[in-house]
């Protein structure tokens, strides 16, 4: 049979500390992003901030300086222009983005840039392809909205791991680890400043359920390992060989969903492509914790709660 | 504990023991094969045939080049407009809660009047909170229009060209009308083309309209004949009949379309209105007008636009990313189980087939996330076996016979298997509980193919393990 590692005995308690000590940097810089998304400096999508996301192409090439003058001369000197490459398509696809503006009624602004493009440039044939055009009353209900979803989810799948989990110790770290794999990705996408959208939330509240499951197996297996491997073992010794021994499942359970997840993420289309890979972040966030933040937190545990050997006494001279 | 405890009864109930964790008899494995393939086949008949001969002439209307299914595509998918509306609270200041939604559900039902005139195949239309509108569009292109027939308050009004106020005595040095300046019960109205008029009071509006309908005069240009109820017939020939001689403006949300003479009292209770229409703009209005007048004016809280090629593009894109990440699961399972990964592959596919007949079946719409959504449940899928795989390699390993081990593994993942279900099936249940359409269209495809996981990841896989009972080795 074909396997990753034959018998592994990988150390992974040994630098559990500097693991969790980097995740604890993670959580933090999670929870930097949400005072960021509080006080709205994050890179909204339309629907959480209220505005105008235009999908234009041209068959003409246009550089994004032009565009950005013209648009500056109608009033949006904060409009963000990306220009998307496409090898399928002979137009030139690009994106432009726009904060609300109280004074345009909403639905209005997409023709108004089509035809203020085809004035400035007017070999280019701009196409207006697509729009999202949100006022600040929906935006605002869908921040609301997401905003009970998130918690409600957290709520349901933190009410599944306390019955789930006999063992206290067990729950809470499952618990802790599910916040901390939430937080890591919300930190990844908002501060490397992806746009941040009801697909987001999504991925989010996905990964929030998926990535539990490979904590659940490798618990499993300390559990079970705990009725019958106890004898001449330190816990620590028996985590780090159930973590081994559940290995090639995490690795494997994973590594399918990564697969089929790859490909939408390479190739998906605009809209796909940053929900694809928040998942697969998420993907590799869960493995990493379920491996190193799960099993550390209940070695820790145990260390703390278990009164420390006496240490053997020095002979005083 | 309380749910370990149900999970325990859960585990060793009859059914859930003989489904999952028991070996099939021999004699139920032949039903049991049979309903796989009946269901299997049941599913692509509802997919590519479950057609009625009604949506195939409806389907060639508008797709001539796409193969046809009975999969419905949402408005991400196949390109049109969602309007999100809401009734105008500014210009209903006063008016109480009950009262906007009341107007709100009224429009609501002259709205599907005016979209039933559009001429698109399935408009959806529905009510939102309080004072809200959503109205779908599929396949529609031409927004400008469609938003011109949705918007338009359509208040129909009839009223005297004042005779002793002129225009010209009103106009400021820039000649813009000076309404400041304008004498009690007279108000500025701008016309179509022309500079506008000063009218007097509402005499008779459209609430007494009955039909409406294009027509074309002497000239061949098109016009709009309308018909009053006996009430507004009666009302519309004493004013006319008081009024020889005067102007009278007919006058459509603000804005006067045409300014006759009357030159005679008109019974019968019928009229028109005429104006430089295009054949278009003329059956626009005649719908419009026919439909009603919205109880309140609606202001637009978003609009979503989709363009054919856009919609087909992305489609392409997901459909393409979903066949390849097919393709590296089954081969990735194939390599690393060998025979077993086939086994599971095999279960892989029926769930694709499961589910796509599901989705038809249930008439569940297809939207981007919703892809997403089947692409994941592909990855979740195959977990279940690795799982179970995994266990059976330690039961090898720890020297059971193949037989007992595959017995014991099904055995014991079955736990972590419910897990990741239940897990999944939460958030997918609060998605489907707060998302948007696209949203809820991922929570749907992911809750379906997940559940269905359960009998073709783990049940036809068992019973092909099932279909031998003796086994020399286990290529795994």
């Amino acid at each position: 049979m074909f396997q990753w590692f034959k018998e592994p005995n990988i150390s992974f308690m040994a630098p559990r500390r500097f693991f969790l000590a980097l995740s604890t940097l993670g959580c933090l810089a999670g929870v930097y992003a949400c005072v960021l998304l509080w006080q709205g400096k994050a890179n909204l999508g339309t629907d959480f901030g209220a505005g105008v996301l235009l999908r234009l192409s041209s068959e003409k090439s246009v550089e994004v300086d032009p565009i950005r003058q013209a648009l500056k001369g109608e009033g949006y000197p904060d409009a963000q222009i990306q220009q998307v490459s496409d090898e399928t398509s002979k137009r030139f696809p690009l994106i432009i983005k726009i904060k609300y503006d109280s004074s345009k009624a909403v639905g209005s602004l997409g023709d108004e840039i089509v035809g203020l493009f085809n004035k400035t440039f007017p070999d280019a044939h701009f196409t207006l392809d697509g729009s999202d055009e949100v006022g600040p009353a929906v935006s605002e209900k869908l921040r609301d909205d997401a905003f009970k979803a998130f918690f409600l989810s957290m709520l349901g799948i933190l009410l599944y791991i306390v019955v789930r989990f006999k063992k206290f110790e067990f729950g809470v770290s499952a618990v802790i680890t599910t916040i901390h794999d939430i937080l890591v990705i919300l930190g990844i996408v908002v501060l490397t400043h992806r746009e941040f959208n009801l697909l987001q939330v999504t991925a989010l509240l996905t990964l929030a359920g998926y990535s539990l499951n490979d904590t659940v197996v490798t618990f499993d297996r300390i559990r079970e390992n705990m009725k019958f491997l106890v004898k001449d073992r330190t816990f620590l010794q028996l985590v780090n060989l159930s973590v081994n021994e559940t290995l090639s499942r995490t690795i494997n359970t994973s590594g399918t969903v990564f697969l089929t997840l790859l490909p939408l993420c390479i190739m998906g289309g605009d809209t796909l492509k940053d929900f694809a890979l928040t998942l697969l972040l998420g993907v590799v966030v869960g493995t990493y914790s379920s491996i190193f933040v799960a099993s550390p937190i209940l070695v820790e545990w145990d260390l703390i709660s278990k009164p420390k050997p006496a240490r053997p006494q020095t002979v005083s001279q | 504990m309380f749910f370990n405890f149900q999970l325990k009864n859960f585990h060793n109930s009859k059914f859930i023991n003989s489904l999952f964790v028991e070996r099939f008899p021999v004699s139920f494995q032949k039903w049991m094969t049979l309903t796989v393939i009946i269901m299997a086949g049941a599913s692509l008949y509802a997919v590519f045939f479950n057609v009625s001969k009604d949506e195939q002439d409806e389907w060639l209307k508008n797709h001539p080049e796409k193969k046809i299914t009975s999969l419905k595509l949402g408005l991400d998918i196949q390109g049109g407009l969602q309007l999100n509306l809401e009734v105008d609270r500014d210009k209903m200041q006063g008016k109480s809660d009950q009262e906007i939604s009341d107007a709100a559900d009224r429009a609501l039902e002259i709205l599907r009047n005016r979209v039933d005139g559009l001429g698109v195949t399935e408009p959806v239309l529905e009510r939102e909170g309080l004072s809200g509108i959503v109205i779908q569009l599929p396949g529609l292109t031409d927004v400008q229009r469609a938003r011109g027939i949705i918007l338009s308050t359509a208040q129909l009004q009839f009223r005297l060209v004042s005779d002793r106020y002129h225009l010209s005595d009103y106009l400021d040095k820039d000649g813009k009308v000076d309404i400041s300046k304008l004498p009690e019960g007279i108000t500025y109205l701008p016309g179509k083309e022309e500079s506008g008029y000063l009218c007097e009071k509402v005499l008779l509006t459209g609430e007494t309209l009955t039909d409406a309908h294009v027509e074309t005069d002497t000239m061949g240009r098109p016009l709009i004949a309308f018909k009053f109820n006996p009430e507004g017939g009666k009302q519309f020939g004493v004013i006319t009949g008081d009024n020889v001689g005067r102007l009278l403006a007919i006058v459509l949300d603000d804005r006067v379309y045409s300014a006759p003479v009357i030159k005679t009292r008109i019974p019968g209770g019928s009229g028109q209105i005429t104006g430089n229409f295009t054949d278009e703009d003329a059956a626009d209005l005649a719908l419009i007008l026919r439909a009603g007048a919205l109880p309140a004016p609606l202001k637009v809280t978003s609009q979503f636009v989709v363009g054919p090629t856009l919609g087909a593009d992305s489609v392409k894109k997901g459909t393409m990313a979903a066949l390849y990440g097919l393709a590296l699961v089954l081969l990735f399972m194939g390599l690393y189980y060998r025979l077993s990964g086939w086994i599971a592959n095999a279960g892989l596919l029926m769930n694709m087939i499961y589910l796509m007949g599901l989705l038809a079946v249930l008439k569940v719409t297809i939207t981007l996330p919703g892809i997403a959504g089947i692409i994941l449940t592909l990855g979740l899928s195959v977990d279940s076996n690795v799982l179970i795989f995994e266990r059976i390699r330690e039961e090898l390993r720890a020297g059971k016979t193949v037989r007992s081990a595959i017995d014991a593994g099904y055995k014991r993942a079955l736990t972590a298997i419910i897990d990741t279900h239940v897990t999944t099936l939460i958030s997918a249940a609060v998605l489907f509980q707060f998302g948007t359409g696209p949203i809820k269209g991922f929570a749907v495809n992911l809750s379906l193919g997940v559940a269905l996981s359960l009998f073709t990841a783990v049940v036809i896989t068992k019973m092909i393990f099932d279909a031998r009972k003796e086994y020399q080795g286990l290529s795994i």
